[in-house]
């Protein structure tokens, strides 16, 4: 990291960050659309997915380990939350007992990580922000 | 918008970038005629290389002053270029979200501004120095 990206770094790791948090809201844009999908390509019920965040760490010239924003967050699957069994005898997907299997996905829960999420990105930007503040007040000093 | 933005920025870019070169030329003249004149109570010429070795901005330890300040300008016209590139990378789908372009332009400003405020105290300080009486 040298010269201008130096000076940029808060910027590109907010830019991380707001990267970072967008993907979690697809993530849960996508849970929340498949809420009652009951098959899948792989037979079973849609299953909930997740997001998880890791560092992007980099070597600097001394050695030294810097921690440079957020890596772009891995989606993994929720195996944690069982399935919900409903009876619908109705349904194309049932089974003998006239009962299918309802994904893994909780309305309440998603939309609550949703505002988070939202949170999260807003408190990105503010960062964001604030660093584009006081790049410009800097700026000032030399007029 | 971008349009707008990356064809007067390239031109500008330009501008400054000649107004840099310019003013370094200038700097170098002076501050070797200065020399010169310290050195040998003398008005020398005053060209740069001409008066031997003398005393001045270009002659900094390490990496020169001219040698910096056109790594610098480079930095931001790769800046520049990037935010030139943004309006087709939109187009093809390769940018991914909004902040992206929003942060790579506000880089590109900044990085821009700040050479501005460095060529306008560069052109300030060679102005004062003109003005001086002999």
């Amino acid at each position: 990291m040298k010269g201008l990206d130096r000076l940029f770094s808060g910027m590109r790791s907010t830019s991380s960050g707001l990267s970072a948090e967008r993907v979690r809201m697809d993530v849960i844009a996508e849970n929340i659309a498949n809420a009652r999908t009951t098959k899948t390509a792989d037979g079973g019920p849609y299953r909930r997915q997740l997001v998880k965040f890791e560092p992007l760490v980099q070597r600097a010239a001394n050695g030294q380990m810097l921690t440079v924003g957020m890596k772009r967050p891995e989606i993994i699957e929720d195996f944690a939350t069982p399935f919900e069994r409903i009876y619908a005898p109705n349904h194309p997907d049932r089974d003998e007992n006239g009962e299918i299997e309802m994904p893994n996905v909780s309305a309440t829960r998603e939309m609550a990580d949703l505002v988070s999420a939202m949170r999260a990105y807003e408190a990105n930007l503010a960062a964001q922000e604030n660093f584009t503040r006081m790049a410009e007040r800097a700026l000032q000093i030399a007029r | 918008m971008v349009n707008a933005i990356s064809g007067g920025g390239g031109m500008a870019r330009e501008a400054i970038a000649a107004a840099m070169r310019a003013q370094q030329q200038a700097a170098q003249n002076i501050s070797g005629g200065a020399g010169a004149q310290a050195g040998q109570g003398l008005g020398a010429t005053g060209m740069p290389g001409a008066a031997g070795p003398v005393g001045g901005v270009g002659q900094v330890e390490g990496t020169s002053f001219a040698q910096q300040l056109s790594d610098g300008l480079s930095q931001v016209t790769n800046q520049v270029t990037a935010t030139d590139k943004l309006p087709e990378q939109m187009l093809n789908g390769e940018v991914a979200d909004f902040h992206d372009v929003a942060i790579q332009l506000k880089q590109s400003d900044l990085s821009f501004r700040f050479a501005l405020q460095v060529r306008n105290k560069l052109i300030d300080a060679y102005r004062e120095v003109m003005r001086m009486s002999v």
